[in-house]
């Protein structure tokens, strides 16, 4: 009796952890392959509209960056366009919190630091209320063209982007996470620079 | 190894036991991956994939395997394999594991492997358990593509995403919904009884 409970649980312990060991070894090597898969879905759309057209492929080029220091410190994920081997412009997403939740917003910036593209990847905003911001053209094409270091704020902030009317929480929001992402800029430019050699 | 029985194993899967529609198995998948030519294809070669090689492997440990635990061995098994195609779908096919999404991991209880593994593996050598899976594997793929091909073709009016039908056509969008596959396999399994029946 005793002898057959042992069988039974060896051969089906056995078998599990030659199972785990294979997936693991599967898992490690299809990771890297899936993460590029997974970005190329969701951020593909968003790095074709923010960044200008370049020679390299910018989701296969990503590069992490760690930004802050110790528990604060966390990765971003970074988009370098190229032209002639060199970069002239990258794109990163920042996030500031709206009327359902978190709004992420990826800007394209040159590497002087002017914005080239903006674009909301994700968001919980209302539809029909939130998403006017979001699919308005009008209120994104503000954002174009600013530099890093200068004022980015609605014009009830003492800014001088035009929140659009009915929707100000979202436009907020998309105003504030683009502020933010801006604030990130000379870090990540000089961590990019020093990792792209 | 005997060639003849090789070769007969084989083939069995392809008409004589074709699994949906002999065996009326597995048809979760026949009925939501079949609606483009693509899916149906995509779905039944990797079920081909986790059956051969559940197949092979259960054949190889059906001495050690005590007969109490077969079954969660077997469930073990299947399910190592269905993950690895899930993850290398996800990796280098994205767009169709996109398009197949939770019918990939429900292979594990899809009853072809399973049954496969209770009726042939677990009795027989590996070389005819190989076989055997690769013909219901193939067998399987077949159906799933025949069925895709009508219900894309007469739904959707294209044939693997190019359109084929005339300009003018205006497709029976019944055929993409469930109920349109079950009327389409209930069609296919009635044409295949009565070819079946004659003989």
């Amino acid at each position: 009796m005793f002898k057959l409970l042992v069988r039974l649980v060896g051969v089906l312990t056995g078998i599990c952890v030659v199972s785990a060991v294979l997936l693991t070894l599967v898992r490690e090597g299809t990771k890297e392959q899936i993460e590029y898969q997974q970005l190329k879905a969701l951020m593909a759309p968003a790095v074709k509209v923010v960044l200008p057209p370049s020679d390299n492929d910018p989701i296969a080029d990503r590069v992490k960056i760690i930004i802050g220091k110790g528990k604060k410190g966390r990765e971003i994920t970074v988009f370098p366009a190229k032209k002639g081997g060199k970069l002239f412009a990258l794109a990163y997403t920042a996030s500031a919190n709206g009327h359902g939740g978190p709004v992420e917003v990826m800007v394209g910036i040159t590497v002087e630091g002017k914005i080239v593209g903006v674009k909301v990847v994700k968001h919980a905003e209302t539809p029909g209320i939130g998403t006017k911001v979001i699919n308005s053209k009008e209120f994104m094409s503000q954002f174009i063209g600013k530099s890093w270091n200068s004022k980015i704020a609605l014009s009830n902030a003492g800014g001088d982007i035009q929140a659009v009317s009915g929707a100000t929480e979202t436009s907020t929001a998309v105003t504030n996470a683009i502020a933010n992402a801006m604030k990130l800029f000379p870090d990540i430019k000089q961590k990019l620079s020093s990792k792209l050699g | 190894m005997d060639t003849k029985r090789f070769v007969n194993e084989f083939v069995k899967g392809l008409w004589k036991e074709i699994p949906p529609f002999r065996f009326v198995l597995g048809l979760c998948p026949t009925l939501a991956c079949t609606t483009t030519v693509s899916d149906g294809l995509g779905m039944g070669l990797c079920l081909t994939f986790v059956l051969t090689c559940s197949n092979i492997f259960i054949s190889m440990l059906r001495k050690i395997i005590p007969d109490e635990v077969r079954l969660p061995c077997f469930i073990v098994v299947v399910a190592t394999f269905v993950i690895i195609v899930e993850l290398v779908t996800q990796a280098y096919f994205y767009p169709l594991y996109m398009s197949l999404g939770i019918f990939i991991p429900l292979i594990v209880v899809n009853c072809i492997p399973l049954g496969r593994a209770e009726a042939f593996a677990s009795k027989n050598p590996v070389i005819y358990s190989l076989a055997d899976g690769l013909g219901m594997g193939l067998g399987y793929t077949m159906s799933l593509t025949s069925l895709a091909f009508f219900r894309e073709l007469l739904g959707k009016g294209t044939v693997w995403g190019h359109q084929v039908m005339w300009s003018g056509f205006k497709p029976l969008s019944f055929l993409q919904k469930a109920p349109g596959a079950f009327v389409c396999l209930g069609i296919m399994l009635g044409i295949m009884n009565l070819i079946g029946s004659e003989k």
